[in-house]
C-alpha cells in the first residue's frame, strides 16, 4: 500500500507526471467523493454532480493549478463553483428553468466566504474519515474496538478492559496510540 | 483516590503508555493500574485527548454514508481513464483568472480549435456532446442494443469496452 505523501501539494505535483498512475488513483479516491458531495448539494441530480466532479478532476489532471498563484484548496473550490455555475447557466440557456429567479440569482453569485468555509469543513471531515480508515486498515479488529469504545464513545477503561479481555494498561496504550496515529495521518494530509 | 507510596508518577505513566506494546504480558505497572483508582484517573486524563480530538471523535461517531451509484461509476471512469479535457473558462480558479472569465465572457485563447467533444458517460448511460458555445448542449439517450447508435449515426467505436470516443 502506498504511503501518503508528506503533503497534498506533493501529491498534486506528482499528478503532473502522467506515468504516476498511483498519484492519480490516490487523488481521485481522496478528493472525488468530497467534490461530489459538495456539488450534489447544489445540483438537482446525482448524475449532474458526477459530471461536475469529473470536470473538476480533469482540470486537476490537466495540470491547470499553478502553485505560485495561490493555495490549491482555494483554486479547487473556485473551479468547482465555476463548474456548478456553468451547469445552471447551461440549463437556463436550454430554457429548462427559464424565469427561475433563484437560478438567475445563483448565476450572479461569486464564491462567497460561506462557500469556502463549507468546503473547508467538508474537507476536514472527509480527511478525518480518510485518516481513521487508513489507521483502521493496519490494526487488528480488537484494537479498533478498544479505540472506538474508549476514544469515540467515552466508555471507561476498566469496563472496556473487562468486556474485551484486555489489560487496562493496554486499553489506555491502544487508545493513546491510535489517537496519535489518526492525528498524524491528518497532519500528513495538510495542504499548502 | 489519594496516591499510594508505590504509585508511578504522571511522567512515568506517560512513558509506560508510550512504551507499552499491546499484547505483551502484564507488567508490574499494569497490575498496579488494575487495582489503583488514583492511577486509573491519572491515565484516563493522560489519554483524554486534546481539544483538537473532539471534532475528530464527533465525526467518526457518525455513520458512513455510501456514495450513490452515479458517483461510484464516475469515479471508476476517472480512475480508469484519466483524461485532460480542453481547458474551459471555468477552470480558472484564482481571482485574476476569474476576472478574465467575467469580463470577456468566453475565454478566447489562440489554441482553441473548433471541435465537438463527444463522450460516453457510464454513470448516465448516455452520450454528452459538449461544446455549448458553438453547438448547444445535447444529451442523447443510448439504446442498448448491440452497437450503440447516436442520432442515426452508428458510432462503432463507442462500445462498452472502449467507453470513450
Amino acid at each position: 500500500m502506498p504511503e501518503w505523501p508528506a503533503t497534498r501539494v506533493t501529491l498534486i505535483d506528482r499528478l503532473r507526471d502522467p506515468q504516476d498512475r498511483e498519484a492519480w488513483t490516490e487523488f481521485v479516491a481522496l478528493y472525488g467523493p468530497l467534490i461530489f458531495e459538495f456539488a450534489r448539494r447544489r445540483l438537482p441530480q446525482d448524475e449532474d454532480a458526477a459530471d461536475v466532479m469529473q470536470e473538476v478532476l480533469s482540470a486537476v489532471m490537466g495540470g491547470r493549478y499553478q502553485r505560485p498563484r495561490g493555495r490549491f484548496q482555494k483554486w479547487v473550490v473556485t473551479v468547482l463553483l465555476n463548474k456548478i455555475r456553468d451547469f445552471h447557466s447551461a440549463r437556463v440557456r436550454r430554457c429548462e428553468v427559464a424565469g427561475d429567479a433563484r437560478v438567475t440569482d445563483l448565476l450572479q453569485e461569486k464564491p462567497s466566504r460561506s462557500d469556502e468555509e463549507e468546503w473547508d469543513q467538508d474537507r476536514q471531515r472527509h480527511l478525518f474519515r480518510a485518516a481513521s480508515e487508513r489507521v483502521r486498515a493496519r490494526i487488528t479488529t480488537i484494537h479498533w474496538d478498544v479505540f472506538v469504545r474508549t476514544a469515540l464513545h467515552n466508555q471507561p477503561g476498566p469496563e472496556v478492559a473487562r468486556s474485551l479481555g484486555v489489560s487496562l494498561t493496554n486499553v489506555y496504550a491502544i487508545k493513546s496510540r491510535l489517537m496519535k496515529e489518526i492525528k498524524e495521518e491528518i497532519h500528513q494530509f495538510g495542504e499548502d | 483516590m489519594d496516591p499510594q507510596q508505590d504509585c508511578p508518577s504522571k511522567a512515568d505513566w506517560l512513558q509506560i503508555l508510550k512504551a507499552c506494546l499491546p499484547g505483551l504480558s502484564p507488567c508490574d505497572s499494569a497490575q498496579h493500574l488494575d487495582s489503583c483508582c488514583h492511577c486509573q484517573a491519572v491515565v484516563e486524563e493522560l489519554t483524554e485527548g486534546s481539544r483538537t480530538w473532539l471534532p475528530i471523535a464527533a465525526e467518526l461517531r457518525q455513520p458512513v454514508s455510501h456514495l450513490p451509484r452515479a458517483c461510484r461509476r464516475a469515479l471508476e471512469e476517472v480512475q480508469e481513464h484519466p483524461f485532460s479535457a480542453t481547458p474551459q473558462p471555468s477552470d480558472a480558479g484564482f481571482p485574476h483568472e476569474c476576472a478574465a472569465r467575467e469580463v470577456g465572457g468566453d475565454l478566447k485563447g489562440p489554441n482553441m480549435t473548433p471541435c465537438i467533444h463527444i463522450e460516453r458517460m457510464l454513470h448516465r448511460s448516455s452520450i454528452a456532446v459538449a461544446g455549448e458555445s458553438a453547438a448547444g448542449y445535447a444529451l442523447v439517450k443510448l439504446i442498448p442494443s448491440g452497437l450503440f447508435t447516436c442520432c442515426g449515426v452508428r458510432t462503432g467505436r463507442c462500445t462498452p469496452a472502449s467507453r470513450r470516443t
